[in-house]
């Protein structure tokens, strides 16, 4: 009897697990969903007025003006509202507890152990329409970690993770060092490195000539450093001034690592060479800055997207708190905009091309049939002030709703003053607590 | 023969006319005037003579002979007034040696050549507040400037615009208790305390309202006098509501009804109480985002919009703020989280003049005001609207292009 019993709850076990890997999609992203909005923008073809996104199983299954929408499909009908993909933070080191490590060889560390999941900046990032980021070290340390892309949404690491070790962090900044010797040591990290790994090919090399496997694991402190010279990893190597945008790459040519460029406000001097060299980037936060001619002291204006524009480079926009506007995705792309971007490119980038970047461009950075439904539905243009991110769709499921938001509400809704003459019993009450209290003497 | 002499005759009048311009004198027709006093003008025309402004509407007689400057795509409105900047002079602001100083003058610090000027100006702004900053209790006179100009003089639109003083903690926050050691700098010394930032306000106004009382500098009683008869605002930067409610307190004992508020992150939780005294709030900063520090002071993302509502007359200021916003984005970020938009566009003009105490020259577009406008490419709370051309008393001070 009991040993059938424990058959019976082991026969249960086992098909409930072949049950949830037959089906790995949530249960919430099972339900069909039919979007029904006055315009989609889906970036990577053109814009569609009064049309139907069709989510089905957590996917894009239709989007147009003629899509059939299934008799079991959870109709949302949202004529004013407009529809695009989540916007997409290519860089940044908010959500961690501190973004870096006080020595400069850490290539071991990374971002997914710094992760605070419940810190406010996920639920802004939530609230403004971010769907995917990648946290990854700051821009202090030479050799910082690796990072992690997440979605803002969950209460653990895993839960929230999209893509797990994307990007190995490297700074060009002179911490302390002049240029010279912050790139002595990178030199001289990398030389004792390929020694290493001739000694491991030679040691293997012995081991083989004895018939055997080599039994020793590889320094897992220099992993991504080697996963980066395989190219499983990318460099997002930070560049303070136009002056290290040519080091950066003549490193990357000459250990041969796949580079993305982080730039600091004055790299715009290194556009070009970017825009010819067709390397991925990511402006700063701060997408304009200005330079006083020495000699006339004139005051020039530099407007970063335009003058990136201009040169022909391609790049991501990244968000910070610098200013008012810099926190929000659709801010970087309106003021690209306002200097002369094109709507369709300044678009793309917060959304299709740090999703390339990120290599989440399968399922992230555009609405297209097949690709995950992550998208974010606004109450106007993406580009207008006063649009807001009304809901949130991460995988097909809606977490995050702007009337629910109770913390937005308060934090734009006067908060209200007790009302004494509502009330008077309560009042009343109070008063008689306070003369029933004894006074301290 | 005859045609010849029509030729010359009609050839000197021209001349004489010519010289009966003034190099200033200007026609600007653009897409949509702003005037900010008075509805919008849809294809609206603007002449300006001498530098002020001679006319502005629909069906407006052109005077003949002056350039026409035609801009059919754009959008024109006064220029903008930063109400609270610490930009546009050399050097330290705040005079430290002492903590009650009311007849310094901001104004004898600006430096016409500063670089930060001629970055508000491309960014639309014609005029600034200058204040003495906020590390003395009572830190000075503020000036109010424009952002370009011949010469210092003729920049300067007022160098005592309101006396600016702190209440809260800030003044105090450099001051030492002298613990163990001999004090070796003149930072011993009160207060160290927000009731000692107080005591020392207090101090100042008693030492012109009552007998008896050790007797100030001719020059800054002179000062505090103006502020008690009303003449002259009390510029206070309050960061909390327990500061603000303090300097009410003040107000009322020393009978100070001209107030202007700063900072004020917190005044949205006595919006009703700044509206029944009729005090005008600068919001030098929309968010604080904190230190940390228990003087942290909580934040409202609509305290403009708040106040605005409870009736309270609010400007937008750009110092302490990070990353130097220019004042349109404070102007569509504050609309995006609840300040209507007329509210927007006076807090950016008419109101900013009216606070400064300068609305009889600037601040709108109505004849005999100094023409001081900016040529946006759309709509001034659109983010995707640029400035493209910025006009100091009818002359051009930046273009885009």
């Amino acid at each position: 009897m009991r040993t059938r019993s424990i058959q019976f709850v082991a026969a249960a076990l086992l098909s409930a697990a072949l049950l949830s890997a037959a089906l790995p999609c949530v249960a919430q992203s099972r339900a069909k969903t039919a979007l029904k909005v006055g315009k989609i923008i889906p970036i990577a073809s053109p814009e569609i007025t009064n049309g139907v996104v069709l989510v089905e199983n957590g996917l894009v299954t239709a989007l147009g003006t003629n899509v059939e929408i299934p008799w079991d499909a959870n109709v949302l009908d949202l004529p004013d509202r407009v529809v695009m993909p989540g916007f997409i933070e290519p860089h940044t080191w908010r959500g961690m507890d501190r973004p870096n490590e006080n020595v400069p060889e850490v290539p071991f560390v990374t971002a997914a152990d710094a992760l605070e999941p419940l810190s406010s900046y996920f639920e802004d990032a939530l609230r403004d329409g971010i769907v995917a980021e990648l946290v990854i070290p700051g821009n202090d340390t030479l050799f910082g970690g690796t990072g992690i892309v997440v979605r803002p949404y969950g209460m653990t690491v895993e839960e929230m993770t999209v893509r797990p070790y994307t990007g190995l962090k490297l700074s060009m900044r002179r911490g302390g060092d002049s240029r010279m010797g912050q790139l002595a040591r990178f030199r001289k990290y990398m030389v004792e490195l390929q020694d290493y790994q001739e000694e491991r090919k030679r040691k293997e090399a012995v081991a083989k000539g004895k018939g055997e496997k080599l039994d020793e694991e590889i320094d897992n402190r220099k992993q991504p450093v080697i996963d980066l010279l395989d190219r499983k990893l990318k460099a997002f190597v930070y560049c303070e001034t136009a002056a290290d945008v040519p080091r950066a790459i003549q490193l990357a040519d000459e250990y041969k690592f796949d580079l993305v460029l982080v730039l600091g406000e004055d790299c715009w001097k290194a556009a070009k060479l970017i825009a010819e060299r067709k390397l991925p980037c990511i402006l700063p936060p701060q997408l304009e800055t200005w330079e006083t001619n020495e000699a006339t002291h004139e005051e020039e204006r530099k407007i970063l997207p335009k003058i990136f524009t201009e040169a022909g480079a391609h790049f991501a926009f990244q968000t910070d708190f610098v200013t008012y506007g810099s926190r929000f995705p659709w801010f970087q792309a309106a003021f690209a905009v306002r200097y002369g971007m094109s709507r369709d490119e300044a678009l793309k980038a917060i959304t299709l091309y740090p999703a390339q970047l990120l290599n989440i461009d399968d399922r992230f950075g555009s609405l297209e049939k097949g690709k995950e439904a992550n998208l974010i539905v606004l109450t106007g243009d993406p580009l207008e002030a006063t649009s807001w991110v009304d809901k949130v769709m991460l995988g097909g499921e809606i977490v995050y709703e702007r009337d629910k938001d109770k913390r937005l509400k308060k934090l734009l809704e006067p908060p209200k003053k007790p009302e004494a003459k509502d009330e008077p019993k309560e009042e009343q009450k109070s008063d008689d607590a306070k003369k029933e209290e004894p006074k301290p003497e | 023969m005859t045609a010849r002499w029509a030729t010359a005759t009609a050839f000197l009048a021209a001349v004489a006319f010519a010289t009966a311009v003034h190099a200033q004198d200007l026609v600007v027709r653009a897409g949509t005037i702003l005037p900010i006093a008075g509805d919008p003008i849809r294809n609206g025309v603007l002449v300006v003579r001498d530098g002020k402004v001679a006319a502005v509407g629909a069906d407006v007689a052109v005077p003949a002979g002056v350039p026409v400057v035609e801009l059919p795509q754009s959008t024109i409105m006064p220029g903008l007034i930063d109400a609270n900047a610490w930009e546009g002079c050399r050097g330290q602001l705040s005079e430290e040696s002492r903590e009650v100083f009311p007849s310094y003058k901001v104004a004898r610090a600006l430096d016409p050549d500063s670089p930060q000027l001629r970055q508000l100006a491309q960014r639309g702004t014609t005029a600034v507040c200058l204040s003495p900053g906020h590390r003395a209790v009572i830190g000075g006179l503020c000036a109010v400037v424009q952002t370009a100009g011949p010469t210092r003089e003729a920049m300067v639109v007022t160098d005592r615009a309101a006396l600016q003083a702190v209440v809260g903690w800030e003044a105090s926050s450099g001051n030492r208790i002298p613990w163990r050691e001999s004090p070796d700098t003149f930072y011993y010394r009160r207060p160290t305390t927000r009731m000692g930032v107080v005591w020392e306000l207090r101090k100042a106004f008693f030492s012109v309202t009552e007998e008896g009382q050790p007797a100030p500098d001719p020059a800054d009683a002179e000062v505090l006098r103006a502020v008690v008869a009303g003449q002259l605002p009390l510029r206070v930067a309050v960061r909390r509501m327990i500061d603000i409610e303090t300097t009410f307190r003040i107000a009322d004992e020393f009978g100070l009804h001209n107030l202007v508020l700063e900072e004020a992150f917190e005044a949205f939780k006595v919006a009703d109480e700044i509206a029944r005294r009729n005090v005008p709030v600068v919001l030098s900063n929309l968010f604080y985002l904190g230190d940390g520090q228990p003087q942290t002071p909580e934040m409202h993302l609509n305290n403009a919009g708040i106040l605005a509502k409870a009736g309270v007359k609010i400007a937008f200021g750009t110092a302490l703020s990070d990353g130097r916003p220019d004042l349109l984005t404070c102007a569509a970020i504050a609309h995006r989280y609840g300040l209507p938009r007329d509210d927007c566009l006076k807090a950016l003009t008419v109101n900013a003049a009216e606070i400064l105490g300068v609305a009889d020259r600037i601040g709108s577009l109505v004849p005999g005001k100094d023409a001081d406008f900016v040529v946006l490419s759309g709509d001034p709370l659109s983010v995707t609207s640029r400035v493209e051309q910025t006009y100091l008393a009818g002359k051009q001070v930046y273009n885009l292009r």
